[in-house]
């Protein structure tokens, strides 16, 4: 059976890179930009997993595969830091919109 | 190699045709007596009434990030486990001593989050240790 | 990684990885430091941290002292993975000395702020592991793995001040403009690995040379190589990437602003060192890119410092400027450009700790780091004062202060480069710079309006402010004592890669 191309691949990672890229940009939200980011991370993820399926030596494959395992860790780490942050700002301010924290900008 | 792929479009259209047959047989056959607590969404379990923003306690914040933090970190645990029985002997010694590492690692963040009181439902860390503290006069104000 | 045999089907790790323990001891002691700071302030009331303090600067010590004895080695090891030589050295030596100094001065602005939190002593030291391990790697994972170390540490250090809108702000904002540039870093990282198998450094030099021009290998190397290049300028904050600084470095209590300000340009240009060395062969594409990139930071970095009314602000507008002065030698990309940037790198991070640490005193009178709160520093605290005078100084790049020589590498090697336009446009800007580091240094020596009481210097924020004024002036009167082994580094680094060895 033959396989789905990497080109499929590539553009669905792309296009997912792309949607996180415009979205941290318009979005508001942070908690919704932080999903963006996090789009972003898993479509480097569905890239190095894509390109892990057709590298010649088990030795490169392994690499990919060593990558998107430590990409899922930092994800995680970010995830507890960063809505750890978003805690403390909504416990300060009742609002986390980042058009209205905005302190710092005099 | 479209062609590899109708197997699935079969399963989906098989699975359509069951779920259509079933919730139209029961609308069909099924005698209707409706009753206040039949026509609210849930039959069982919470009201759906009050606004949809509702407010969690922050412990269920706090637990839920300590989990994935320690989910995702056990899941470096498994390509250890997978390739352990094939290594050659001096190898495994090897394998072993990194994992413990990792584990001792793993322990001491546990062991942290224990001690300042992560963990406890009833005695939460935000009500035992950040008592409302004399605030600290707010930085950079034109004197 | 063990190395990995292919037979039947399934992966057989056989051979275990050859390890230079030697090389990695530096690493080692500086994590067991941070996790043995983690331990042991568990277990102090809260609030004492003198213990914290005086276990992570023997840390510290034991770190550099096995770093030290690493001097003039060459190897890489763990499969490549970790590499050693004299650019990493130097690099693992400025940071773990910023971090020191740090140690030195934070425990009374923590004091002064009612900030008790002891967990800031294991941050600083984890996120030095980060910056170590980010400047010892052409491996893009191990570096990626540090990056986010260093960063998930800052995040956590710049939202300290936990009572603190403003702290928390800046927290948020760094975390999130942070997170996106790791992923743009991470997309460049996965593009080199499809058109390489590899995410090492040095293989693009491979890459591109393999790779015909218009196929989808050297399509995929160049959006890599530019990926990587946003992402590190976010890092290292040049224009225009830069938004997030301002309210960072200002939001960030004063002393977290001192690490990160040192420390990350250190690890960031650390990468970016290795980056240009391993894509030196695609300069034409990349250059005129940073070349952009080097002369906005040095104008609008230094135009934007001009007008600001708040110290710390000023000196993050600097320290855009600053990266840009730095990028300058990137763009050269000869000898003395490189070792110009290492030179440079030390004496900021100096510059940079010790001007941050004289902040660090407002913190009595309210934490107001406005030009007008500085006013009149020298007839507080008249240590305070001369210290900041000499730093500043050093900062516009005055001879015979270690700045200036920074600032003159930089400028020859643009020469050297053929780079007019760039070494006249540094030249200009660094005047510009001279006249607000200048303005700051008359403020503090104005007699303020009404009178003042004295304040009293700590032992170890002036045994800090010693060092950084010492070092700045040693390194202005002997620079040679440092450019000649970083000239010998980079052009060692420059025929190993040239060479195509690892």
């Amino acid at each position: 059976m033959e396989s789905i191309p990497l080109n499929a691949y590539l553009t669905l990672s792309a296009f997912l890179f792309a949607m996180g890229a415009v979205g941290v940009a318009l979005k508001r939200n942070p908690i919704v930009m932080f999903m963006c980011i996090e789009l972003m991370l898993n479509a480097a993820n569905l890239a190095f997993l894509a390109f892990a399926r057709y590298q010649p030596t088990v030795q490169e494959q392994v690499a990919g595969h060593i990558f998107a395992l430590f990409v899922l860790g930092v994800a995680a780490a970010e995830v507890a830091v960063g809505l750890g942050i978003i805690t403390v700002i909504f416990r300060l301010r009742e609002t986390i919109d980042v058009d209205e924290v905005n302190l710092l900008r005099e | 190699m479209v062609y590899d792929y109708v197997p699935i479009a079969l399963l989906m259209g098989i699975a359509l045709v069951i779920a259509a047959v079933m919730v139209g047989g029961s609308w069909l056959l099924g005698p209707r007596r409706p009753t206040p607590a039949k026509q609210s969404p849930y039959e069982c379990g919470m009201t759906p009434v009050g606004s949809a923003r509702e407010r969690f306690p922050i412990h269920f914040y706090l637990t839920a990030m300590l989990f994935i933090i320690f989910d995702v970190e056990v899941a470096f645990l498994y390509p250890f486990f997978v390739v352990l029985r094939e290594l050659p002997p001096e190898t495994r010694a090897f394998a072993l001593g990194v994992v413990g590492v990792f584990t001792f690692l793993l322990v001491i963040g546990f062991v942290y989050e224990w001690k300042k009181g992560a963990l406890e439902w009833e005695d939460p860390v935000e009500h035992r240790r950040l008592k409302p503290e004399p605030q600290p006069a707010p930085a950079g104000e034109q004197p | 990684m063990p190395a990995i045999r292919y037979t039947h089907g399934r992966m057989e790790a056989t051979v275990r990885p050859e390890i230079e323990w030697n090389a990695l001891l530096p690493l080692m002691s500086l994590i067991a430091t941070a996790t043995l700071v983690l331990l042991v302030e568990m277990f102090l009331p809260r609030g004492r941290h003198a213990p914290l303090i005086v276990i992570g600067l023997i840390g510290l010590a034991l770190a550099g002292y096995f770093q030290i004895s690493l001097w003039q080695t060459s190897l890489t090891t763990f499969e490549n993975l970790w590499r050693v030589d004299t650019i990493s050295s130097l690099l693992t030596l400025a940071i773990l000395g910023a971090t020191a100094l740090t140690l030195l001065f934070s425990e009374e602005y923590l004091q002064q702020r009612d900030l008790r939190y002891g967990e800031f002593y294991p941050l600083l030291l984890f996120a030095s592991a980060g910056a170590v391990i980010m400047v010892s790697s052409t491996n893009l994972m191990v570096v990626f793995l540090g990056l986010e170390v260093l960063s998930l540490a800052l995040y956590v250090l710049a939202g300290l001040a936990r009572y603190e809108v403003r702290s928390e702000e800046s927290a948020l904002k760094y975390f999130l403009l942070g997170a996106f540039a790791s992923a743009f870093f991470l997309y460049g990282i996965a593009m080199l690995y499809g058109a390489t198998g590899s995410v090492d450094l040095m293989a693009i030099a491979r890459g591109w040379g393999n790779s015909a021009p218009g196929t989808a290998t050297s399509a995929m190397l160049i959006a890599s190589v530019a990926l990587l290049l946003v992402g590190l300028a976010f890092k290292a904050s040049l224009v225009p990437f830069h938004m997030w600084t301002p309210d960072v470095y200002q939001g960030a209590p004063t002393i977290a602003t001192a690490y990160m300000s040192a420390v990350v340009k250190v690890a960031v240009f650390g990468v970016l060192i290795r980056f240009v060395e391993g894509a030196a062969g695609m300069a034409g594409l990349w250059a005129p890119i940073l070349w952009w990139l080097a002369a906005l930071s040095m104008v609008v970095g230094n135009l934007l410092a001009l007008v600001q009314r708040d110290a710390k602000r000023m000196l993050a507008y600097s320290s855009i400027a600053h990266a840009g002065y730095m990028a300058v030698g990137l763009v050269s990309l000869n000898a003395t450009g490189l070792s110009g940037i290492l030179y440079y790198l030390v004496a900021y991070s100096l510059m940079s700790v010790g001007a941050f640490a004289v902040l660090t005193v407002m913190a009595r009178a309210g934490d107001a780091t406005t030009i007008e709160a500085l006013r009149g520093l020298y007839y507080r605290q008249p240590f305070a004062a001369h210290a900041m005078a000499v730093l500043l100084v050093s900062l516009a790049g005055i001879p015979p202060t270690a700045g200036f020589w920074g600032k003159w590498y930089l400028f020859v090697a643009s020469l050297e480069a053929g780079q007019v336009l760039l070494a006249i446009l540094l030249a200009l800007t660094s005047v510009v710079g001279a006249a607000y580091y200048l303005g700051l240094v008359f403020a503090l020596y104005t007699p303020p309006r009404e009178t003042v009481e004295r304040w009293r210097m700590p032992a170890p924020m002036a045994a800090c402010l010693l060092a950084c004024v010492l070092g700045l002036i040693l390194l202005g009167l002997a620079p040679s004592w440092l450019t000649a082994p970083a000239r010998q580094a980079v052009e060692a680094s420059a025929t190993r890669v040239s060479s195509g060895l690892p």
